[in-house]
């Protein structure tokens, strides 16, 4: 499904990775730990085709096509989609009217038509329960005066109601207490299926608890230094990364 | 008609003394506007012949708003579509045409017109008084609050020749009268050829409210320059709301003066010239007491080669201490071409105040745009939501929900 190859990238010159590949399949669920700056957030822009990451060498091919020649939104549509660390607030705009455009613009890139107003209000209602979202969220401004937690479980609702081929969990975790944390791996787990994948991106293995990773992937300045199953992530618990990187040294 | 001109003789006689002049450039509160254009055209209201009769209340009709409609065809007054007599009938209101007051009336009309204006600053005040045939005195008794708005429509036809209207309106609100107007400025034919000169005046007493919001909406080559003054006594509240679009040349001046003290305003407004239009607002906001508070929000976005000017001035005098005064001017440039000249001025002469102002011109957020793209959503369709967004910010927070029904819309219409 990806597959990311000897994928180097710099970010205003200065080289982020150097030399990161990874192989994801359907079904599959793929963790990636790290300390920090190791490249981990910048893996999950590169792939969503953020702007200011300059891909020096290397490639991605997603489900076929040359990933990185894909304007952004066109990602999107082929299925990508990543859940923000730091979701922008874009007040004015609501919550609702943003999730139909988005919405919208898939299934039109899939020849279908769009949905009408009665059962759009009807997904992105069950979307919001299945986070445990207050409706009322649908009405407010994209992410406009949500808490930190808030804005998490939106980003997992709009996974829930785009249902994309692989998503990319960008420290989701961070800054959720344990409730928050269960609602986020339950919407996940949710949608695991055998035709879908998932990177969770991580500096703590606590989520991994609550969403079992198939993979877990240790990324230390900018490459894989390790890779092993779950036991990995309990393993860097209880060690640290410092175990990792003199073990690397 | 004769009457009417009566009123205004003895206050204003400097037009036919033959000293008004078209501001020019060096006047600094119209630097950036320019005027002259009008010396071409005759600026001056002409007597013409009779207005259309037929219009459709839909073209101004604000649905779901249940409001006394005063209906105004180039100048006059379309009784049949209006509903002034109703209005005038409702307790605790008086409402009349200037031209229709009784002699009681006419003097009360007499003493309260260019209360509220200053008409030494501001020239076009002054051509209105010279040159209004019609306009419409609306007082509130003590202590009534007026549940159901008052939308005053002015519609603009294509006629013959260049012509001038000068509407006038006077809102007296007595003690803690309440009551919601809405001024709504239209034209009809696609091809325009008015000069709208208009004045308005709004009179708050102690303890009164007023919700005034101004649609100017006219479009194609209509031109319009106009005033709103208000005079706030103690602890009366203004809340005041102004849209511009379309149009080739429009300048409104907003100006409140606090009276008495503890009184509060809002002026929030927005404006969004393309094209080759050209949009003015100046505000000015005279703290001369104390306790007073002052929220302006104004926000445009200027496409094409069109031009936007705002000018908000907060003048804190030395008999204002304890004033809170807020200023905020944000603009959008979506062109090369485009040009937004803004100038918040703040002038203190006491201490302990709570002031601040600022203004932006900026371009759409790239990280919001991106955001949007990632799920999915075209470049051209993220930019035209994010630029709705910018406006329906101040749209979304208007006191009646069917003005915001209304609006939301006519924005994103403008953004299609």
């Amino acid at each position: 499904m990806l597959s990311i190859n000897n994928l180097h990238v710099n970010v205003e010159e200065k080289p982020i990775l150097k030399g990161l590949s990874l192989e994801v399949k359907p079904g599959e669920v793929h963790a990636i730990m790290g300390p920090n700056g190791s490249g981990k957030s910048t893996t999950g822009h590169v792939l969503t085709g953020r702007e200011g990451y300059d891909v020096t060498s290397g490639g991605v091919s997603f489900l076929g096509k040359d990933l990185l020649a894909l304007p952004i939104e066109e990602r999107a549509r082929e299925g990508l989609f990543l859940a923000f660390q730091y979701p922008v607030e874009i007040p004015g705009v609501s919550n609702m009217e943003f999730l139909k455009a988005s919405v919208d613009a898939l299934r039109s890139h899939q020849g279908l038509d769009s949905l009408d107003a009665v059962t759009f209000m009807k997904k992105a209602r069950e979307a919001c329960k299945a986070v445990k979202l207050d409706q009322a969220f649908l009405k407010r401004g994209v992410n406009e005066g949500f808490s930190g937690g808030e804005k998490k479980r939106n980003e997992i609702m709009q996974m829930m109601l785009l249902q994309p081929k692989l998503a990319i969990l960008d420290e989701t975790d961070s800054g959720l207490d344990i409730d928050a944390l269960q609602v986020v791996a339950e919407g996940v787990n949710s949608l695991r299926s055998d035709d879908r994948a998932f990177i969770v991106i991580t500096h703590y293995q606590r989520l991994l608890n609550y969403i079992e990773p198939d993979f877990v992937h240790v990324l230390v300045d900018g490459k894989v230094v390790k890779s092993g199953d779950r036991t990995l992530a309990l393993e860097l618990e209880e060690k640290g990364y410092g175990w990792i990187e003199s073990e690397v040294a | 008609m004769g009457q009417t001109q009566n009123l205004f003789t003895c206050k204003a006689n400097s037009i036919c003394d033959g000293n008004w002049r078209l501001p020019t450039r060096k006047n600094e509160s119209w630097r950036y506007t320019s005027v002259q254009l009008l010396e071409k055209a005759n600026y001056l209201a002409q007597p013409f012949g009779p207005t259309r009769e037929s219009v459709e209340p839909s073209i101004y009709t604000i649905p779901k708003l249940d409001a006394f409609q005063l209906v105004f065809v180039d100048g006059q007054l379309n009784a049949a579509l209006s509903q002034l007599t109703q209005l005038n009938n409702e307790k605790g209101v008086i409402a009349s045409l200037f031209s229709e007051a009784n002699k009681n009336l006419q003097q009360i009309i007499r003493s309260a017109v260019n209360s509220c204006v200053d008409l030494s600053k501001h020239p076009f005040a002054l051509l209105n008084n010279n040159q209004t045939q019609e306009g419409v005195y609306v007082a509130i008794e003590k202590g009534v609050r007026l549940e159901k708005p008052i939308q005053v429509v002015n519609l603009t036809t294509e006629r013959e020749s260049e012509y001038g209207v000068a509407p006038r309106l006077f809102v007296d609100l007595a003690k803690h009268a309440e009551a919601t107007i809405i001024e709504h400025f239209l034209s009809i034919d696609e091809e325009q050829n008015a000069f709208v000169n208009g004045l308005t005046e709004l009179q708050l007493a102690e303890g009164s409210r007023l919700n005034y919001y101004r649609l100017n909406f006219e479009d194609g080559a209509s031109r319009h320059i106009a005033g709103v003054h208000a005079n706030l006594e103690d602890s009366a509240y203004l809340n005041c709301f102004c849209m511009s679009l379309g149009g080739s040349l429009k300048r409104f001046d907003v100006n409140t003066n606090f009276n008495g003290a503890a009184a509060h305003c809002e002026l929030n407004g927005i404006y969004l010239p393309r094209g080759n239009q050209h949009i003015d607002f100046h505000t000015c906001v005279e703290h001369a007491v104390p306790r007073c508070s002052s929220e302006q929000n104004f926000r445009g976005i200027v496409a094409d080669s069109a031009r936007a000017v705002f000018n908000g001035r907060i003048h804190i005098h030395e008999k204002a201490p304890h004033t809170s005064a807020h200023m905020n001017n944000r603009n959008l440039l979506t062109s090369n071409k485009a040009e937004v000249d803004t100038k918040p001025e703040l002038e203190i002469y006491t201490d302990d105040v709570q002031c601040s102002h600022g203004a932006t011109v900026a371009q759409l957020d790239s990280e919001a745009i991106a955001y949007l793209q990632s799920r999915g959503i075209e470049l051209s369709q993220a930019r035209r939501m994010l630029s709705f967004g910018f406006i329906n910010q101040l749209i979304e927070n208007l006191d009646h929900q069917a003005m915001t029904e209304y609006l939301r819309p006519v924005t994103t219409e403008f953004f299609k």
